[in-house]
Formats: C-alpha cells, sequence, structure tokens
C-alpha cells in the first residue's frame, strides 16, 4: 500500500475536498439499499415460522447494533489515528462519528425493546448483551460530554480520544456476550457466513440493509467530519476558498 | 388482506421502521446543518469590513 496516498488525505484540504466528492455518491447509494432491503425485509421475505411479521424488525436492529459497533471501532482507530500521528483530521473524524454512533446504539436498543416486547414479554432486562450495548452508549455520551466540557481543543481531543481508545475493549464483550454467558439475546443470527442461521430469502435484504447503513454511515461521516475541519481550520488560507 | 398488515405485530414493526428511517434522516440533517453553519461562520469571519 502506497503511504504517500494515505498521508495525502491527512492534510486538511485534501481530506475536505476527497470528502465532499465522496458523499453524495455514499449517501444515494446507501439509500438506494436501504430502499430495496427495507421493501424486500418487509414485503419480499417470508414470514418467521415462529415469530411470524414481528421477525421483519431483524433488518432495522441488526444494521443499527452492527453499525453502532463499526462506528465505535471507526471512532477508536481514528483517536488512534489523531494521537500517534497528531492528526487534526482523525480528531474531526472521530468527533462527527460520536452523535452518529450514539444516535445508533439508542435506535438498536430502542428496536430491540421492540422486538422484546411481544418476543420475551420484557422490553428490557439485563443480560449480558442487552447490558454492554447500554455501556457502549454510555461511552458514547462519556465522549461527547468530555468533549464538550473541556474548553481547549488539544486536550479535549486528547482526553476524549484516550476514553474512546479504552472503551474499545467493549466491543468483543457485545460481540461474544452471547457465547460466554447464558443471555434471553438470541445467538449470532449471520456472523458465520459460512453457514448462517437464516434462509437466504430472508438473508439478502439484511446484507442489503447492513451494507446500506455502512456506506450511508460513511457519506454522513464526510459531511460531519468536513464541517468539524472546516471550524478547525477556519483560520487557514484555503478555507477561504471554500 | 393489505401487505402493510403485520398483524398483531402492527405497533412494534411499523415503530421500529419509524425510529430507524428518523435516526439516518435526523444524523444526516445534523451533519448537513453542521456544515452550513461551519461554512457561513467562516463567511462572515472573511467579510471585508
Amino acid at each position: 500500500m502506497n503511504l504517500k496516498k494515505i498521508y495525502k488525505y491527512g492534510s486538511p484540504p485534501n481530506f475536505y475536498r476527497f470528502a465532499m466528492k465522496l458523499e453524495p455518491w455514499c449517501l444515494s447509494l446507501g439509500l438506494f439499499l436501504i430502499a430495496i432491503g427495507s421493501i424486500g425485509g418487509l414485503f419480499v421475505a417470508p414470514k418467521d415460522y415462529q415469530m411470524g411479521d414481528a421477525f421483519r424488525i431483524i433488518y432495522f436492529h441488526v444494521p443499527s447494533a452492527y453499525l453502532s459497533m463499526s462506528a465505535y471501532a471507526a471512532m477508536g482507530i481514528a483517536s488512534i489515528i489523531g494521537i500517534v500521528w497528531r492528526s487534526n483530521v482523525a480528531f474531526a473524524v472521530a468527533k462527527s462519528i460520536a452523535p452518529f454512533g450514539a444516535l445508533m446504539t439508542a435506535v438498536a436498543l430502542i428496536t430491540g425493546m421492540l422486538w422484546g416486547k411481544p418476543m420475551w414479554g420484557t422490553a428490557w432486562v439485563w443480560d449480558a448483551r442487552l447490558t454492554s450495548e447500554f455501556i457502549l452508549l454510555l461511552l458514547y455520551f462519556g465522549y461527547i460530554t468530555l468533549h464538550a466540557t473541556i474548553k481547549e481543543q488539544k486536550k479535549a481531543d486528547r482526553a476524549a480520544s484516550l476514553l474512546a481508545i479504552l472503551g474499545i475493549i467493549n466491543l468483543p464483550i457485545i460481540h461474544y456476550s452471547v457465547v460466554w454467558w447464558n443471555t434471553l439475546h438470541q445467538a449470532s443470527t449471520i456472523s458465520k457466513l459460512d453457514s448462517p442461521s437464516i434462509v437466504g430469502e430472508m438473508l439478502w435484504p439484511l446484507l442489503l440493509m447492513i451494507i446500506g447503513y455502512m456506506i450511508f454511515f460513511i457519506g454522513v461521516i464526510c459531511r460531519g467530519g468536513s464541517a468539524e475541519v472546516l471550524m478547525r481550520e477556519k483560520r487557514s488560507n484555503w478555507v477561504k476558498e471554500v | 388482506m393489505s401487505i402493510f398488515d403485520m398483524g398483531d405485530y402492527n405497533f412494534y414493526v411499523w415503530s421500529s421502521v419509524f425510529v430507524s428511517m428518523l435516526a439516518l434522516f435526523l444524523t444526516y440533517f445534523d451533519a448537513k446543518k453542521k456544515h452550513k453553519d461551519a461554512t457561513s461562520a467562516i463567511r462572515n469571519m472573511n467579510k471585508p469590513k
């Protein structure tokens, strides 16, 4: 891999121009895949033989849960890059991921509750999967609050990044919680891609939704990250041309 | 029977759809607003006095 190319996008003007070019493509492709996946999941996929139509919540719950964890991983990696290479762009990207990740975690929890109520008879139990996902939400809130309370930008970036890096340990806990402990939450459905526990007719809309959410996320981060870069670089000459 | 009818689970399924779509649009418009605010702040800063 050409490291020079990677370094090139670490420069704020290059990142800004690249992100603004990428954003509309990601948003349109992401929304297109989400639309097809939603139609497939809600109207084309057959009913589950045990859960009936309630299983269709999977098409909204699983992509948001995947994204809540992927966004945190991206935030953690951006924080590491920011701290190691002192990259302002990486700090800006990490900061712009936090609200999006927090909202996706909240959506995963809410849609999980909406699924749990008719299936388990309760919307919430303090089992390992639900609790660790709730801790993820608290980590996002912690990152956002820490960043907002420290006035000096560099100190805020460093403190919030350290929290983000420490919080990465929660990701394998969320993923393996259903294996390590007895939980009311079901085991993984599609993480074993060679033998998924879901039939093909139900699987394709789910895969489209997950890919669509991921691409949409990249689009939103391009826009949000660019805004953050602009604010940080507002006194630079290149910004005047924007 | 309507294809929109989810039987006993209408409320749960459609609420999930609504919450998810609302979140996606909120995140996009929030990012868009931040970008607009940033560009207008920079424009104001660079206005000739």
